[in-house]
């Protein structure tokens, strides 16, 4: 070869829930080397994009947007519950609330 | 429709201590439609791998007079909040190149949207109106050159407010804080009432472990009445997601990762339809 040079490739190889895992080598040449030399990846920069859906999170909107109609009203509240169902252990939970508080 | 002034109240402050509360108050009059909340903090000499800045967020919180709680809510929660209801994410920039900033934006919406006269918070109806963030920037270690470095947590706070003489009188505002936490468990049910001094608009379920398959911890919510007929929602998580991100309008996130081989890397997404990565130096030599 005439130029020397080192090229990486990573890719994602893994996804499991949130979690992405990286693998990645960098192949170097030599001039007037025959072969191509290869090692893994060691910090270096990496550019990454991932699509799919929010993670762990759900929102159940009972008003309309606009009008505020259908917000669950302290009457109905007062019988008003949330269950969750676990199925595994160890997540870290929250309930949100969006109230409109008067003045 | 009355034009909203944005307002800087704090400018990229650098907070000293790496962990603390930082605590600004609010002036003692405005009518503010929402306000901004920007967070950035900078990178250690090396780098700073696998830091989520959202991590170091505990908790945001709008606090009145102090022991009243209209916004309350983990970092993590809030951005994610904000994408689910609106469609698209507030800024967030994660990049691990040592000496780079990371940056996340959150927004405090107090009415229906920026410029809502009826709703909407009135800062004269309060003796004091804090904003508090509960910050850890030492979560994953002490400061240094592979985490982040020390004194660099920055807060920024910009509010949309109604100009002094065109203020409006507001009869409500919208709240947002987290009224339960908790740890799942292998099997059972939680099973929490719900809030009912004030009006409902929504609840939100969150439910976060890294590295698990969605609608593995928390398999199925509802939310109603504790009788068979009165329930609002019933159902599935995977069903629920299914249904809620169809309307998202941005389902993607773009990160400058330091990066080595077989590393893992936990993201704001799941049940990902695509990742890619790419190398972004090229080195070569002509001999």
């Amino acid at each position: 070869m005439t130029t020397a040079g080192a090229y990486s490739q990573v890719d994602v190889t893994t996804i499991l829930g949130n979690r992405l895992t990286i693998q990645g080598h960098t192949l170097t040449t030599a001039v007037a080397a025959a072969t191509v030399a290869a090692a893994v990846l060691a910090a270096k920069a990496v550019d990454v994009i991932a699509v799919g859906d929010i993670h762990g999170f759900l929102r159940f909107p009972f008003a309309d947007p606009e009008t505020l109609e259908g917000a669950l009203s302290p009457q109905e509240l007062k019988l008003a519950k949330v269950w969750l169902t676990n199925g595994g252990a160890d997540a870290v939970l929250a309930l949100i609330v969006e109230e409109v508080k008067g003045y | 429709m009355v034009k909203l002034q944005q307002t800087i109240l704090l400018n990229r402050e650098a907070q000293s201590s790496n962990t603390a509360m930082f605590r600004k108050d609010l002036p003692m009059a405005g009518a503010y439609s929402g306000l901004d909340v920007g967070i950035r903090i900078t990178n250690g000499a090396t780098s700073a791998r696998d830091m989520d800045v959202l991590d170091i967020i505990k908790r945001v919180s709008l606090v009145m007079n102090g022991t009243d709680y209209r916004v309350h809510i983990k970092g993590q929660d809030l951005f994610r909040h904000y994408w689910m209801k609106h469609g698209r994410p507030m800024p967030y920039t994660w990049n691990e190149t040592g000496g780079a900033v990371q940056e996340v934006w959150f927004r405090l919406a107090f009415g229906r949207f920026l410029g809502d006269t009826q709703l909407g918070l009135d800062l004269s109806r309060f003796n004091n109106a804090q904003v508090q963030i509960d910050y850890d920037c030492t979560v994953w270690g002490a400061v240094a050159a592979t985490t982040f470095a020390t004194g660099t947590f920055a807060v920024t706070l910009i509010a949309h407010e109604f100009p002094p003489n065109q203020r409006p009188a507001f009869r409500s505002m919208i709240t947002l804080r987290e009224f339960w936490n908790g740890t799942s468990a292998a099997s059972g049910d939680y099973v929490q009432v719900l809030p009912s001094s004030d009006p409902v608009l929504a609840v939100s379920v969150s439910c976060l472990e890294d590295g698990v398959a969605e609608a593995t911890d928390i398999t199925d919510i509802k939310i109603g009445e504790d009788t068979n007929k009165g329930k609002y929602i019933d159902g599935k998580w995977y069903n629920y997601q299914q249904i809620q991100n169809a309307d998202l309008d941005v389902r993607e996130e773009l990160f400058n990762l330091y990066a080595s081989d077989a590393v893992t890397r936990d993201i704001h997404l799941a049940n990902i339809k695509q990742a890619n990565a790419k190398c972004k130096v090229v080195t070569t030599a002509v001999a």
